[in-house]
């Protein structure tokens, strides 16, 4: 499940999967932007087959953060 | 006066600036789809009225965001209360060519920065509406801290949405501030 987050990022953000790990976040990734972010939103959610409210969607902000996130809910 | 971010430029915008584009801008729902002046059709002649009321004002400020010549939005400070040190900000990206390049993030962290360093004031509280992701993303980016939810406070699409309140503090934005000046 990690390495399929890793993808899903490196395809909406445009970037390779290799410039990614678990410590990627809003702050040291410089294409995690608000744009690609509800982008991204939208596609875990279609992925995974989830609802992500907006204040969830708020505090996914790192790559950690996500697969924690997904892991509780599957 | 003008203020210069890592990518774009804020000029203090006058009545000359006040471009059909721009009128065309206020009616454009895409644009304000997240601002109160939805609820209003604009005029140039009001377009103009509006630019002149922040002439000589000390509570409020009115910026155009700047690409070189070019100009794609405006930024506002306002609310600002020279007694208790606190103000609020407001966006509007106009030119849907600059969505998703940053102009929020460049533009928040001049004013930002001029409203702290320049004009010395001590908290900003802001808010936006519960489901304005991009823009509760750029707060959070700058460092604000979420303080409040308003339950029910705007209508988006026939829907009522709470609105959520940030607020950032001097010293908060003297420590954030280097990866965005």
């Amino acid at each position: 499940m990690y390495q399929q987050i890793i993808e899903i990022i490196a395809i909406i953000f445009e970037m390779n999967a290799s410039e990614l790990s678990d410590e990627s976040n809003i702050t040291n990734v410089e294409q995690w932007n608000s744009m690609n972010h509800m982008k991204l939103i939208l596609t875990l959610e279609e992925e995974f087959n989830l609802s992500i409210n907006d204040d969830n969607a708020i505090e996914l902000l790192s790559v950690s953060d996500i697969c924690k996130f997904i892991e509780e809910r599957k | 006066m003008e203020l210069n971010g890592k990518l774009y430029q804020l000029k203090t915008l006058c009545i000359e600036d006040v471009s059909d584009n721009y009128v065309q801008w206020l009616s454009t729902p895409e644009v304000v789809e997240f601002l109160e002046i939805k609820y209003q059709t604009w005029t140039k002649q009001e377009a103009i009225e509006y630019v002149e009321s922040f002439t000589d004002q000390q509570n409020k400020y009115l910026f155009g965001i700047y690409d070189e010549e070019l100009h794609i939005g405006n930024a506002t400070l306002y609310d600002i209360n020279l007694h208790t040190g606190t103000f609020n900000l407001g966006l509007l990206i106009g030119d849907n060519n600059y969505w998703g390049k940053g102009v929020a993030n460049d533009a928040c962290a001049q004013l930002f920065e001029f409203a702290f360093n320049q004009l010395k004031l001590r908290k900003f509280f802001g808010g936006a509406y519960s489901n304005q992701l991009a823009s509760r993303i750029v707060l959070k980016q700058l460092g604000c801290i979420e303080e409040a939810k308003l339950k029910d406070k705007f209508m988006h699409k026939g829907k009522l949405v709470d609105q959520v309140i940030y607020s950032l503090t001097n010293e908060q934005w003297q420590q954030n501030k280097n990866n965005y000046i």
